[in-house]
């Protein structure tokens, strides 16, 4: 069970090696890993869609969809099928070509992420030595895509959810590229393989009180990267209609959402392989696991937006730059901490409580220092 | 990879990177020329890739496309654009700059002829291990002084901000 995904492309490969030359085995390899990851990304997002509207329906007492399909589960085919043949309308005062290019320049680096996650035991596509850089330096190009959308689109709810959106990035990829620094620190390794072989027995390091932390922001920055809500000021449809895809109809629009839930899925994966172990677990298949992970953290980020209700600019800013970049920075000295003080072994009190301390002390500190001014309290003797 | 892909590879990359670096120059409209900019950068990503530099070409990407080129794109949507891209696209100095370009590329080409052919590159040449050991060895003091460049530059930004937080 463990290995099926990987039998069955063995089985592929094979099969080739029969019939072609050798160079068409390494052809046909490289073709299987592509296609199994061009249909896992939008078949991951079609039914994110339905997970997402069941959830959040739930969550507002109400059943959501349930009309096409046992339990609605057509209904992400439904949705494909309307997309499809809506007309497409571009604005005529638009640049026409950076408004064509926008959806799939978003589109691409979200799915690009997929190659270097690894789904299971021997299933990651693309074992990069350079795989978290990869995943961040991908993540960041996602950033042009949305502002060619905004810009090309020539109306100014698309600039201004653009311009958010830029700002937004910018400030939460620092705090989140620090939070992935421990875990490099502690593996010694780039590769999201290594990473993952090096949380076995347990050791994940979601356990270590810089690995809690490191989650926390890393999973944080993520949810504002894919511009979910809380964080979703960029499409903030209250104040700006629909921001920076304000212009954009049928299947163009729909590229939108695909990016977003394939990088709700990438970020919620990229947590999973970092901090909590990756397809480490106990009796079920490696592969199961990393999915039950993944479909757990989604689940958090879909109680957020229907919890919370939206930061303000100024918020958003403060939160990025003012706590999750000195926090993730003192993280940092944390884990050296830990690791110099736990000689090899995972757990020592010393090497947990230490650093411990240091962090619960910075984010007490980091507290007092961000107190927004309160006045005093005013006193009305006359109407007590 | 084969010589003769590594070849057809290094060519579109190396030709591209051209085109769209005299594209970046010669578009009017400062949107577009950043857009080809993009492409140079994903480009000679890259030429790194190609000589197994996966570092640096994930640096390149990050640092490049990803940081200075949206602090561009802020810097950009703050103008005033159609003025922009109305006025002449060239400074009266374009052809001392056109000068110095093209003496930069026959330097290059002169370094080329002149250095005998290069020995096969060591295995870990360019990868993390090895860019920071180098770093941190060797090259320890212009190491610390770029970051003393950017401290400064850090602290110069931290005061502009809090001047005009004071004036106003």
């Amino acid at each position: 069970m463990d290995q099926m995904f990987v039998n069955i492309k063995a089985a592929l490969v094979g099969l080739s090696d029969k019939v072609f030359p050798d160079w068409v085995g390494v052809l046909v390899s490289i073709a299987v890993s592509i296609v199994a990851i061009a249909l896992l990304g939008p078949l991951i997002m079609m039914y994110l869609t339905l997970i997402e509207r069941k959830v959040v329906a739930r969550m507002q007492n109400r059943i959501g969809p349930n009309r096409v399909g046992k339990y609605g589960l057509l209904q992400p085919l439904a949705d494909g099928v309307k997309m499809l043949i809506k007309e497409d309308i571009v604005p005529r005062n638009a640049d026409k070509v950076l408004h064509l290019l926008a959806p799939i320049l978003i589109v691409a680096p979200a799915l690009l992420v997929f190659a270097v996650l690894p789904f299971g035991r021997n299933m990651t596509a693309v074992d990069l030595n350079v795989g978290i850089l990869f995943f961040a330096a991908i993540s960041s190009i996602g950033t042009i895509g949305i502002f060619m959308a905004a810009w090309g689109s020539n109306n100014k709810f698309s600039v201004l959810g653009g311009m958010r959106s830029v700002a937004q990035m910018i400030s939460y990829e620092i705090p989140m590229v620090m939070s992935v620094v421990p875990v490099l620190l502690a593996v010694g390794s780039l590769s999201t393989n290594a990473i993952v072989e090096a949380q076995a027995d347990w050791h994940w390091f979601v356990f270590t009180p810089w690995g809690f932390l490191g989650c926390v922001i890393f999973f944080l920055c993520g949810v504002a990267e894919c511009n979910r809500s809380p964080f979703d000021l960029a499409e903030a449809e209250s104040e700006i209609i629909a921001g920076f895809h304000t212009e954009y109809s049928g299947m163009k629009f729909a590229l939108f959402y695909m990016a977003e839930f394939m990088s709700a899925f990438t970020i919620s994966g990229m947590t999973t392989t970092l901090f909590l172990g990756g397809w480490q677990g106990p009796l079920l298949p490696s592969w199961l696991w990393f999915f039950l992970k993944t479909y757990g953290l989604i689940f958090i980020m879909l109680w957020f937006r229907a919890t919370l209700p939206r930061l303000r600019v100024d918020q958003l800013m403060a939160l990025a730059w003012k706590f999750l970049l000195p926090l993730s920075l003192v993280n940092i000295v944390a884990t050296c901490i830990w690791h110099f003080l736990s000689d090899e072994a995972f757990f020592t009190p010393a090497a947990f409580l230490v650093p411990l301390a240091l962090l619960v002390f910075s984010y007490w500190g980091l507290m007092k220092l961000n107190q927004p001014y309160m006045p005093e309290k005013r006193v009305y003797p006359l109407v007590d | 990879m084969s010589f003769l892909t590594a070849q057809a590879a290094f060519y579109y990359l190396a030709s591209v990177s051209v085109a769209s670096a005299l594209l970046a120059v010669t578009r009017k409209n400062p949107i577009h020329s950043m857009l080809w900019v993009l492409a140079l950068f994903l480009h000679v990503a890259g030429i790194f890739l190609l000589l197994r530099a996966e570092f640096l070409a994930a640096v390149q990407v990050i640092v490049y496309a990803g940081a200075i080129l949206v602090f561009y794109l802020f810097v950009l949507m703050l103008l005033d654009l159609p003025a922009e891209t109305a006025g002449p696209r060239f400074g009266r100095h374009w052809p001392l700059a056109a000068a110095a370009g093209l003496g930069f590329a026959a330097l290059g080409g002169l370094a080329h002829i002149e250095t005998p052919d290069a020995a096969p590159a060591p295995e870990d040449l360019g990868s993390l291990a090895d860019v920071g050991t180098k770093l941190f060895g060797p090259f320890a003091l212009p190491f610390e002084i770029a970051s003393l460049v950017l401290l400064a530059a850090i602290v110069g930004a931290v005061v502009l901000a809090k001047r005009r937080a004071v004036e106003s």
